[in-house]
């Protein structure tokens, strides 16, 4: 759970933000691959074709310059 | 005993949501369905994405839902409707909006298309969408929470008047999604079976009738020169159905 957390996202001082922007698909889907938390959206939400990805994913948010994850903040917690 | 006059309404809602449960795009399509005289008559519902920051409540990407309708009913008859559908339907931790507006009455458009298109991308208040509400003749209820929803639904009935902006919610089905390989299908078929208004490219052009299209999977509408349209790209020589990065500008 910490390799996806320090490999896909990390925490801003506000939100968990994904490191990979807007427009990183493979990055996405492979996050989203090890997610045991992912949860597709609605389908007139989702933006990546293929359906698993965070990009689809009911727990994130989209943000002005970007996308954080929503259910971050109890990953850590599960870890901790 | 005389019928009431067939009129044209564009209503549309925002901020009835919360992670987890019924999305805003179902409530539109329900209220939509609950007012239709024919159950035949299409009520395509557009989304329309809006501004995202920092200053703005949303749950997690801040679009908002719109519908055409046509329909006998007196304003009251329709708003009592969808304001009961929608107390039942949002989600407790939301803020729900309703505008409503008759299309055939004289009001400033341009004015509710400016403020459509800048809540894409600047943050609006409630006091500016209420201020233009009355002066447009637009009716604007908030129906819960903080009622921030208000500048969502007032937006969205200036991004569907501008014509070229938001994806229809829901699919098209024409037996592709049964098919591995998808299916070819005429343009003219195409429009005939769907009800679509053109096919047109990412670089904006109209396919002609006689075009075929190969349609795979999923395949959503856009709302584009103020008709449905389907959007295709170029792919291995021949026009297929837009994938989602494509549909994702509108």
């Amino acid at each position: 759970m910490m390799d996806r957390m320090s490999s896909h996202f990390e925490f801003d001082g506000q939100v968990y933000r994904f490191k990979f922007g807007v427009d990183d698909e493979p990055a996405s889907r492979a996050c989203a691959s090890e997610c045991g938390f992912f949860i597709p959206d609605d389908e007139d939400e989702q933006i990546d074709d293929t359906p698993i990805s965070c990009y689809n994913c009911m727990n994130r948010r989209w943000l002005a310059d970007g996308m954080e994850c929503t259910n971050e903040p109890q990953l850590w917690l599960v870890k901790v | 005993m005389t019928i009431a006059p067939l009129k044209s309404w564009l209503i549309c809602i925002d901020d009835t949501d919360d992670i987890g449960t019924k999305g805003t795009g179902e409530i539109a399509e329900e209220i939509a369905s609950l007012l239709s005289e024919h159950k035949v008559q299409l009520c395509w519902v557009t989304r329309h994405q809006l501004f995202v920051h920092p200053d703005i409540p949303y749950t997690s990407h801040n679009s908002a839902m719109c519908f055409q309708l046509e329909s006998r009913a007196s304003l009251a008859e329709i708003k009592q409707v969808a304001v009961a559908h929608l107390l039942e339907q949002s989600a407790p931790a939301s803020d729900p909006g309703l505008a409503i507006i008759a299309l055939d009455t004289e009001f400033d458009r341009q004015a509710l298309i400016d403020f459509g298109l800048a809540t894409k991308k600047e943050v609006k208040t409630k006091e500016q969408a209420y201020d233009l509400a009355e002066r447009l003749g637009v009716d604007l209820t908030e129906h819960g929470g903080t009622g921030q929803g208000v500048i969502g639904a007032l937006a969205g009935l200036g991004l569907r008047l501008y014509g070229h902006d938001g994806r229809v919610k829901g699919q098209i089905n024409l037996g592709q999604e049964e098919c591995e390989e998808g299916i070819a299908i005429s343009v003219a078929e195409l429009l005939e079976r769907t009800g679509l208004g053109m096919v047109i490219n990412l670089e904006g052009e109209v396919l002609d009738l006689s075009e075929t299209v190969h349609l795979s999977q999923k395949v959503k509408a856009i709302y584009c020169r103020h008709q449905f349209a389907l959007l295709v790209y170029q792919h291995e020589q021949r026009w297929c159905n837009a994938l989602k990065k494509h549909l994702k500008a509108y």
